[in-house]
């Protein structure tokens, strides 16, 4: 690694529908192709099922569908896994763009209210012409569990 | 106090528990009747120990144990007497040393010195045994620790993760040999595609593919047989719990074990052992009556515990009998009523009212012993056996005992199921979790296709659908199969739109993720490569039974 990178951190950058979303990259162990998820009922929407990833069972997360974001997509999505606390995770994203090298002062920290939790919302990164929004992955896919407590309380 | 040698630490610590289990085992005995191979067996424990745990570094376990030794010396020379006393100090001092070497396989600096033992049973054995003298000099006071051993050892416990599991060698070397014929088996198929070596290789290819077949299900229930143990093992922790509670309650309680050589996977085994303890501590709080009682009802004086294992097609049953007396029907109503559990114009059968001891928050013991009523009740158990798909059935006459038959899968690992298919998706049924499948015809549903006729009774029928979605559903007309269960010993049918076949699935863990939908006990891979889910049969039961509670206290 050149010296130019010495003191930046990688970022994966995703798509979803017009906007792009980075992530530290070793968050993530793995991108694979799209798997269509098999249906696990009784659980919240954006909870699109599970996949068989070589022998281990998985649940998928439609960060679209997290994000409020129901039009169909024209690329065909991929999968972005994931450890979390929770176990392996897979995020459905539309489409994974590129890596990026960056300086943790360029991101610019600002807590919006918004469709993104406060405590996942990292911050934003202004790169080219684009504006990236910086979300803990680890946490934003996680929280599933609280919402879906939300969800079986209000079932009970 | 030096550095000690963390793999030496850890192989002494390996032995010794294996020593602490069979000094236990001798104590029992000796509980039956002083015989010298028997106090010489215990004397080479713990002088094993003691040789032992000081090599490796250990010197306090040393010289703890050297102080024991001690007392086995004077009794198997004749100087002094074991009373029973003594007998409850050397259980103690096992019970002592078990979490004291539990914290030590943990953190190996752990420093502890137990002194409040030594004070409780030395103090008195100055008077009463003439060893005491030579005791005397052997207790150092340095190394006292104000007992902090509570908290670390809640804390530490949890970090014990990787467990050590005896196999006997035959079992690897024959594991080593099918893998070894698998993998000539992989180079032949390699080498089928190079055509010019093999002449007829579609026929070598598949008679390959049927070998590894064979091969490879070998080797999985090899594999898994590796993690088979012998029951034998808890009957011996089970005989313990009941003596010792017998003996805090002065109760005589002659116990008997058969089967002792069944196995069952070391995972379940583990779990089993708190439920077993509960059902066997009840048995001979609750369930056995006092001297005096089994006198006047001209009983034998000793009560009886019978525990019996034996193998069956798909798992292994447990049995555990009392001669007590047995459970009484009357006050389970009541208090099941007094608690809220049953309506007071309830209609349930004999057994469904047995059954009421395992629902929670119910607890009939009338005074709250430190024994039998801590909080933790039948639920706990019943919940427990269902983690691990094993059943309970309760069977008791008054006056004459209580029955509990636990039937347990062997492996958690394996489990024989249908396929079954909802919603056009696939799902996994255990088959031990239900009683019967049965064609019928949508015209059979009555009262808005909420019951069906099952044998002449009539029973609740759910659809699997309207589990899986939040509003019912029309049922479709013509014939479809029902599955036949019964929770807690009520009987339900549950529709499904068709049975695929049988399959045994191989049980995958999920994440937490999907601890939150009641209605899943765990995932496989189906057939076709595909995830599916297994089903958790009891507890759709229990959440459908639940709703009807919880809506017969709205109407109310």
């Amino acid at each position: 690694m050149s010296e130019l990178y010495e003191d930046k951190e990688r970022y994966l950058v995703y798509r979803l529908k017009d906007e792009l979303y980075a992530s530290p990259l070793l968050d993530f162990k793995e991108v694979i192709e799209y798997i269509k998820p098999k249906l696990v009922p009784n659980m919240p929407e954006f909870f699109s099922g599970m996949i068989n990833l070589k022998g281990l069972i998985i649940g998928v997360i439609d960060l679209r569908l997290k994000l409020g974001i129901h039009e169909a997509t024209l690329h065909k999505p991929s999968m972005l896994v994931c450890e979390t606390e929770a176990g392996l995770l897979a995020a459905v994203v539309d489409k994974v763009e590129f890596v990026i090298y960056v300086t943790p002062s360029d991101i610019q920290d600002l807590k919006i209210e918004g469709k993104i939790q406060i405590d996942c919302l990292k911050g934003f990164l202004q790169h080219q012409d684009n504006l990236i929004t910086i979300i803990d992955i680890k946490k934003f896919v996680s929280t599933i569990k609280d919402l879906n407590k939300d969800l079986q309380e209000n079932i009970a | 106090m030096s550095e000690l040698d963390e793999e030496l630490v850890k192989s002494f610590l390996e032995e010794a528990n294996d020593l602490l289990v069979q000094w236990e085992g001798l104590c029992l005995q000796l509980e039956k009747g002083v015989n010298v191979a028997t106090l010489n067996a215990l004397f080479r424990i713990a002088h094993n120990i003691k040789g032992s745990s000081r090599a490796v570094g250990l010197s306090e376990v040393g010289n703890f144990i050297h102080i024991i030794e001690d007392v086995i010396v004077a009794i198997k020379d004749g100087h002094a007497q074991l009373t029973k006393d003594n007998l409850k100090m050397f259980f103690e001092a096992q019970t002592i040393m078990l979490d004291w070497f539990t914290i030590l396989g943990v953190d190996s600096s752990y420093q502890f010195w137990p002194e409040e033992f030594i004070q409780k049973h030395f103090a008195r054995a100055q008077e009463a045994t003439t060893v005491a003298p030579e005791i005397q000099p052997v207790v150092p006071a340095l190394h006292t620790h104000p007992a902090p051993q509570e908290v670390t050892h809640n804390a530490l416990k949890k970090e014990i993760k990787d467990e050590v599991l005896r196999v006997s060698a035959k079992k690897i070397d024959a594991l080593i040999n099918l893998i070894g014929e698998l993998s000539i088996q992989q180079s032949i198929l390699e080498n089928s595609f190079q055509k010019t070596l093999v002449n007829d290789h579609e026929n070598l290819i598949q008679s390959s593919l049927n070998l590894s077949r064979k091969i490879t299900k070998e080797i999985y229930s090899m594999a898994f047989g590796l993690r088979m143990t012998p029951i034998g093992g808890i009957f011996q922790r089970l005989e313990r719990a009941i003596k010792d509670l017998a003996r805090d309650l002065t109760k005589e309680v002659e116990i008997s074990f058969s089967g002792n050589e069944v196995e069952i996977e070391k995972t379940i085994l583990d779990k089993l052992i708190d439920p077993f303890i509960h059902i066997v501590r009840n048995s001979v709080d609750h369930g056995l009556e006092p001297h005096d009682q089994r006198q006047a009802l001209g009983k034998s004086l000793k009560g009886e515990i019978t525990i019996t294992a034996n193998k069956l097609d798909d798992g292994v049953e447990v049995i555990i009998k009392d001669d007590g007396r047995g459970l009484d029907q009357k006050r389970i109503l009541e208090k099941a009523i007094e608690k809220g559990l049953v309506a007071s114009n309830h209609s349930l059968t004999r057994d469904e009212i047995l059954n009421l001891i395992f629902l929670p928050g119910f607890s009939t013991a009338e005074k709250i012993t430190n024994v039998s009523g801590r909080g933790v009740g039948m639920d706990v158990v019943m919940k427990t056996l269902q983690e691990i798909n094993g059943k309970i059935i309760l069977s008791s006459e008054q006056g004459y005992g209580t029955k509990f038959k636990i039937v347990i899968p062997t492996s958690l690992s394996i489990v024989d199921s249908l396929i079954v298919s909802v919603n056009s998706d696939q799902y996994v049924i255990p088959i031990h979790s239900l009683e019967e499948v049965v064609d019928v015809d949508s015209s059979q549903m009555q009262v808005d296709n909420s019951v069906y006729i099952y044998r002449g009774k009539v029973i609740p029928f759910i659809h699997l659908r309207d589990v899986f979605n939040e509003h019912k559903q029309p049922l479709n007309k013509g014939v479809f199969p029902i599955i036949v269960t019964k929770v807690h010993g009520k009987r339900i049918a549950i529709g499904i739109d068709q049975v695929l076949g049988q399959h045994q699935s191989v049980v995958r863990t999920l994440s937490s993720y999907f601890e939150k939908s009641f209605a899943i006990s765990g995932g496989t891979i189906l057939p076709s490569g595909e995830p599916g889910l297994i089903l958790n049969i009891s507890s759709i039961c229990e959440k459908y039974f639940n709703s009807i509670l919880t809506a017969k206290e709205v109407a109310a």
